[in-house]
């Protein structure tokens, strides 16, 4: 070591010896009177908060759930093996905090604030997961549209900053692929994009840090992850986390998106915690404060008003249904507190119909005001086609015998059917949507057959692309089509029919 | 009488003992009654347990706190 590095050692040493004074530390002290299944009861700790941070002996923690005058209850986030009967415990008279900042992006926490990535995390700012949402004042109506990059749902379930869309379905539909592909498609559009996984698989968590990672995704992406074999404790705290997170690139006037993935494995992580804890049990099991736990999550969400510095946060939650029924405990308490639903079916996903949209049952309450008006224009009757489509293939799956207007409508959603299919990772930008919809409004691909409709449509839109790229970028970029543009593209779109 | 814990470590003298005792006594009141435990790992000074609250005053505890000190930048 060289004497002028030395000194500097020597110097900060010194001034750091100089700033600490040896004070007596006093802090309240219980002990441990049962401990099992990730919950410890603890007695002698009178004065502590809700949802306190408790240190066990061995740097183990906890938190207190459970406040009674002779002591608390608290469940762990560590395994509770380490923890005996008759362990001290301290108040630490801290709740739970996460970090917040720049620093995350691109990293992979754990609930309780640690990298799990394997490299050192050095946040400046912390904040505790439970927050209040914002109040009515601070908040604006959803205005700027966020774009999926999926046709279907941009086109009729669009959906807006600040919104909050269920999206719902089976297992095997692909709920995380549609969540993903909207991470994807935010690149270069200024949006944070927060994935916090909630009692997943080990595997499944590292197969979606590998997607984002290929796709460049990574980037502009922080991921909250939570496995299955963490405490309940561990999983109840995980969208929490995500959701300050997700605050703090609000409060600096970012865009958020967070994806809750999914919110039925954290309600069942709450119900094992609180029958734990001995609260009573309701319908399913689930205690009466379950719809509580996720309304208050979602309530965070919001378009903060410009007088406070704007910035949204946009949740995407997800929640898994089993055999299509949308009518169960959690499902329909996440769906009310939602503003739409994205449905998926198996059955349109077996049908090689992906992603595997129910038009019919899907509804977005407030995106329709924040879409683009260029999708507006060619979006207008969409939904009614496709349900008329749907409804009319069935009936006539029996006879052959159909009228011209019927044989024309059957043509027709069987070409929108084919459009609106798009494979993983395949976003299409607005122009490519809005071209899509004006062609087959003007029936381009009515005598195509059927196979050959999407790589048509590939064709015409390359072909508009070289031709008119200045009119490509005046539509990407202010989100709307003149009647000029619009006339032009009618023209050649004709012409090339 | 309210009871309370000394921890210590086994190198003080009976005489200081006594005198620490005579002194929590005059600030916290007469009716305390003190139960001593050794436990050498906390190297030096006391740590006092009254009724839940815990006034921790060794040589560990503040060595712990001067590493982190150091260690951060910032009060532990």
């Amino acid at each position: 070591m060289s004497n002028e590095v030395f000194a500097t050692k020597n110097e900060y040493l010194k001034s750091r010896l100089k700033s600490f004074s040896a004070s007596p530390v006093v802090y309240e002290c219980g002990k441990v009177s049962s401990v099992g299944d990730g919950v410890a009861t603890v007695s002698g700790l009178k004065n502590r908060l809700y949802g306190e941070l408790l240190e066990f002996d061995g740097e183990i923690y906890g938190m207190a759930l459970d406040l009674n005058e002779d002591g608390v209850g608290a469940v762990l986030f560590d395994s509770a093996d380490s923890v005996s009967v008759g362990d001290t415990v301290k108040g630490t008279n801290r709740v739970a905090e996460i970090p917040v900042g720049p620093e995350l992006l691109g990293r992979i926490i754990d609930p309780i604030g640690r990298a799990i990535d394997g490299k050192a995390l050095d946040a400046k700012k912390y904040l505790p997961a439970e927050r209040p949402a914002p109040t009515i004042i601070d908040r604006e109506p959803v205005s700027k549209p966020l774009e999926t990059g999926i046709l279907a749902i941009d086109s009729m379930v669009p959906i807006g900053r600040g919104q909050r869309e269920l999206i719902i379905g089976d297992r095997q539909t692909g709920k995380t692929s549609i969540a993903l592909d909207t991470i994807f498609n935010q690149k270069g559009k200024d949006v944070i994009c927060v994935y916090c996984a909630i009692g997943q698989k080990a595997s499944n968590i590292s197969q979606v840090v590998d997607y984002l990672n290929k796709n460049e995704a990574m980037e502009y992406t922080v991921v909250v992850a939570s496995t299955a074999s963490d405490s309940p404790a561990t999983q109840y705290l995980a969208p929490y986390c995500a959701c300050t997170v997700a605050e703090g690139f609000m409060a600096e006037g970012k865009d958020v998106l967070v994806i809750y993935d999914d919110l039925s494995k954290h309600a069942v992580a709450y119900r094992a915690m609180s029958l734990l804890l001995h609260r009573p049990p309701g319908r399913e099991a689930y205690p009466g404060d379950v719809f509580y736990l996720h309304s208050r999550l979602l309530e965070r969400s919001a378009c903060l008003s410009k007088k406070i510095g704007g910035g949204s946060i946009t949740a995407l939650p997800i929640v898994e249904t089993t055999g299509g029924n949308i009518s169960a405990y959690i499902p329909t308490n996440v769906i009310s507190i939602t503003d739409g639903q994205i449905y998926l079916e198996s059955e349109l996903f077996h049908s090689g119909m992906r992603p595997a949209i129910n038009t019919g049952l899907s509804v977005s309450r407030v995106g329709r005001s924040a879409q683009h008006k260029a999708m507006r224009k060619v979006s207008g009757t969409l939904r009614i086609e496709l349900s008329q489509y749907r409804e009319m293939a069935i009936f006539t799956r029996f006879g052959s015998d159909v009228d011209e207007s019927t044989a024309k409508l059957l043509r027709k959603g069987e070409c929108l059917t084919e459009l609106l299919k798009q494979g993983k990772g395949e976003p299409l930008n607005l122009f490519k949507q809005v071209a899509i919809l004006l062609a087959y409004k003007l029936d381009v691909f009515e005598n195509i057959p059927k196979k050959e409709i999407k790589n048509k449509a590939d064709e015409l839109i390359e072909m508009l692309q070289s031709q008119y790229p200045d009119y490509v970028k005046e539509i990407n970029q202010t989100g709307d089509i003149t009647e000029a543009v619009e006339k032009i593209f009618t023209k050649t779109m004709l012409e090339f029919k | 009488m309210r009871k309370s814990t000394i921890i210590v470590a086994d190198n003080i003298t009976t005489p200081t003992y006594e005198y620490l005792c005579d002194e929590l006594k005059k600030k916290l009141g007469e009716d305390i009654e003190f139960e001593y435990k050794i436990d050498n790992s906390i190297i030096g000074g006391f740590i006092l347990n009254l009724d839940g609250i815990v006034y921790d005053n060794s040589i560990k505890t503040q060595l712990d706190r001067l590493k982190k000190h150091i260690k951060n930048g910032d009060e532990a």
